[in-house]
This record gives structure tokens, sequence and C-alpha cells, in this order.
């Protein structure tokens, strides 16, 4: 694109987020330019804002803008179940589904054995220190579904059955509104082996 | 034809943009591949079962430029015993990170793929001698790859060691002799008994491997002598072996 630096700029740096390509950052940047001026400022502030307030929960390490976040600090959850994910972006999906009222902890990844990621580069430690004490009764593991999620709920359990809490995990199986002969093998598996009794 | 077809394990899935994965598969029919799967991240993929690491799956590759990817995929065995436990799963990576490094892409080699599936399926059972399957797994895919250490006879002089102490030298490739132990800077010396496990290792029928009885303190040796070695010829310490020793600090 030969065009204005400053517009040049604006295009690389869109193309420079995931999942957008070249052809669609430009479309954005011309977007922000023939749109009413508001639009451009109110995302430059709303992207300011974010990247400066937003800091780990000393908690549950989840990103917030105040500390303890506004999950931790919520009166009206219960405080002795804990879920761990490995992601802020599965705490957002787990508030989604309305499911839980519990309190989170953010792991920030997954053990990752063949990228040499171990227990020391997750927030496992700061987990391990909020069950200190009686406070917490149960601990779900609600990390991904594939090799390095299931390992890092393994290896949690390992750590934390002994302390005398209960450690549970999220079910598997099918997803609502599947066909059962499109699920893959290990899929079925998993949801033959969570088979639940019929109220 | 730009479509072809492989019977492969997953040997390495690694993230490609947003829902795309970047697969190591170790095939039958054309050795080391590298493959893309497209939007396999994705909860509606049908191909996301077979593309999980370790498992043994049915391809339908396309042909690209610079990338193969996957076209068609099923599951013929996911091994789920190994997802069960965390030794198995740690266990398996190292497997499967040791094959990757000890194989060359689209170098056809039915020895390692059909030790590699039958130590997927023996560690994928319920009390499963993992550790020594692993031991026999690494001396059998040096055997293969052509780098097997000279376990009877002294690398330095040739005469066959038959003393209670055995030197071992990763540089220089075995077994070396009271007499020849200057040869080089990393001789370490072990039980003879160890290295005849070691030998028996590579030769017993792989799915008898549980019957043989090694001490804790045996088992070290061997690990410390496989170690040097691979980290020496491969000349990397795999991440995987890292990964191991953080986990157990026994590795």
């Amino acid at each position: 694109m030969k065009s204005g630096g400053a517009i040049e700029r604006l295009v690389r740096e869109l193309s420079g987020l995931p999942g957008i390509g070249p052809k669609t950052a430009q479309r954005l940047a011309f977007y922000l330019l023939s749109a009413s001026p508001e639009i451009g400022h109110n995302l430059a502030q709303a992207i300011l804002e974010a990247r400066n307030s937003i800091k780990y929960c000393s908690v549950c390490a989840n990103l917030t803008d105040k500390d303890p976040c506004r999950l931790c600090d919520d009166v009206n959850r219960t405080p002795d179940v804990i879920c761990v994910v490995q992601d802020s972006k599965d705490v957002m999906a787990m508030e989604k589904s309305h499911g839980f009222r519990g309190l989170y902890h953010v792991l920030h990844g997954a053990l990752q054995p063949s990228e040499g990621i171990g227990p020391d580069q997750l927030s496992i430690r700061q987990l391990l220190k909020r069950l200190e004490g009686d406070k917490v009764k149960e601990v779900i593991l609600a990390t991904n579904s594939n090799v390095e999620g299931d390992a890092t709920a393994m290896y949690l359990a390992r750590i934390i059955k002994p302390l005398g809490i209960k450690v549970t995990r999220i079910a598997h199986g099918l997803p609502v509104g599947s066909y059962l002969e499109y699920a893959d093998q290990i899929t079925l598996a998993k949801a033959m082996e969570g088979r639940r009794e019929m109220q | 034809m730009k479509l072809y077809k492989v019977d492969a394990i997953v040997l390495r899935s690694r993230e490609m943009r947003d829902a795309d994965r970047i697969l190591t598969l170790l095939s039958r029919q054309k050795g080391k591949i590298k493959a893309v799967a497209h939007g396999v991240n994705k909860p509606s993929s049908r191909k996301r079962g077979a593309v999980q690491p370790f498992c043994y799956s049915s391809f339908l590759l396309y042909r690209g430029r610079e990338l193969d990817s996957v076209n068609q995929c099923e599951g013929i065995e996911a091994f789920s015993g190994l997802r069960a436990d965390l030794d198995r799963i740690s266990y398996a990576s190292y497997l499967a990170e040791l094959t990757d490094y000890a194989s060359m892409e689209d170098q056809i080699n039915g020895e390692a793929f059909f030790l590699l599936l039958t130590i997927l399926h023996l560690i994928s059972r319920d009390g499963a001698d993992v550790e020594l399957l692993t031991r026999s797994f690494e001396i059998r895919l040096l055997d293969i790859a052509g780098l097997r250490p000279h376990l009877d006879n002294c690398v330095g002089c040739g005469v066959p060691v038959e003393s209670e102490t055995v030197g071992f030298s990763s540089s220089t490739g075995g077994v070396v002799c009271g007499r020849c132990s200057g040869i080089a800077g990393d001789v370490k010396f072990f039980p003879r008994g160890t290295v005849e496990i070691l030998k028996l290792l590579l030769k017993w029928d792989l799915k008898k491997t549980e019957r043989i009885k090694v001490s804790p303190r045996v088992r070290q040796q061997l690990r410390q002598i496989m170690q040097n070695y691979i980290s020496y010829h491969l000349e990397k310490k795999l991440a995987t072996a890292l990964f191991l020793e953080k986990l157990y600090y026994h590795y």
C-alpha cells in the first residue's frame, strides 16, 4: 500500500493483531478514518485506558483494573469453591455460562512438556497459597480438554489432594446440539465414561 | 495426485494462528511429515480428536507448495490410557520428542514407527512400568538410528569387558575397560549388572519388559547412562527430558 505514513502505520499496527490480515487491516483503517472522529478517539482511549490500568489480581491472577478483582471481592460468590482455568478468556466464558458462582484462579497457561513449560511458569504457587487454611472445600479443574490441559489437571490433582481438599474435573463429552455420528472416539469414550443416571 | 493417504502417529501438535495447528506426524508409508490442520481448535471441527498428540490416525493429506495440509482424518487408536495419568503423558511426550529428533523428514522408517506404536500401546496400560519401557525404547530407537552404544567390547581396545565394574563413555560410544579408562574425559563407572540389563532391554521381548526386576539404584544408573548418551549424540537436552526432571526431580 502506497499512501501517507500515518495511514500506512495504522494498517501495519492493525495487521499485527491476531486474526487480522493485511486486507482486513486496510478495511478497518479506512473505516476508522471515514467514520465520525469519536469512534476512533473512543477506541484509542479504551485501548490506552485498558493497557495502563489492567494488572493481575493478587488473589486469583485474573486480569483486572482493581485489586482484588470484582469477582474475588463479590460477597455473593461462594468462597469455598475455586475453579482453576488456563486463561482470563476462560473466566469470561465461564461467567457467560452463569453455571458457576464460586471463585476463580487463572494459571496463565498449561504444562507443556514438549515446550519445556513446567509448573514454575504457571501461577500454581499462588494457588497453593490460597488453599492454606480450611476455607477452600473444593477445587474444580477446568483446564482445556487437550493433552496439555489434562496433564495440568492431573499435576494439580496430585499436589492438591494430599491437602485434604476435594478435587474435581469438569465433565467432557458431546457438545450441546451435536450429533453422535460426528463425534470422535475420544469424545465418545469420555462421554460414556462420564454418563449420569437419569433423574 | 495431490491427495495422499497415510497412517501416522501424531508426534507433536503446535498452535499456529487462531484455530490451526501444525502437526509433526510419523507415518508408516512416508516417514516423518509436517502438515497443517486447519480449524482444529474450533469446537465444530471433526478432525479435532484425531490430531491430538500421540493419536494413531488415518490421514488424507493434500500436498502443498511448502506445507501439506490435512484434508480428512480419522482416529484409529487414541491411547486414552495415556491421558489418564500424568506419568504416562509426560513419558509419552518424551518418547514422541525423542522419535521426532531421531527421524528425518520424508525418510521411511517402518521400524521406528512400529516401535513407537508398540510402546504407546504398552505404556497406556494400567500398571505399566513406564520408566523401564522408556529405557527399552531409547536403546532400541538408538539401534534403529545406527547410534547403538557398544556394550560387549571395549571401544578403546576391542577386548570383551568382563570386569565387575565397567566404564561407559558417551563420547566414544560405549563400554570401556579399566586399561582404556583414560581414553575420554567422560568415562563413568557402573556395575557390570547395569550394562547387562541394558543389553537385555535391547533383546528382550518388549511386551515382557516388566518381567525384568530392576532396583531403584540400577534404574537411576540406566537413566544416567541413557540420558548422557542421548544428549551427547543428539547434541541437545530434550525439552521433555528437562520437563520430567522438573516434575519428578529424580529423572
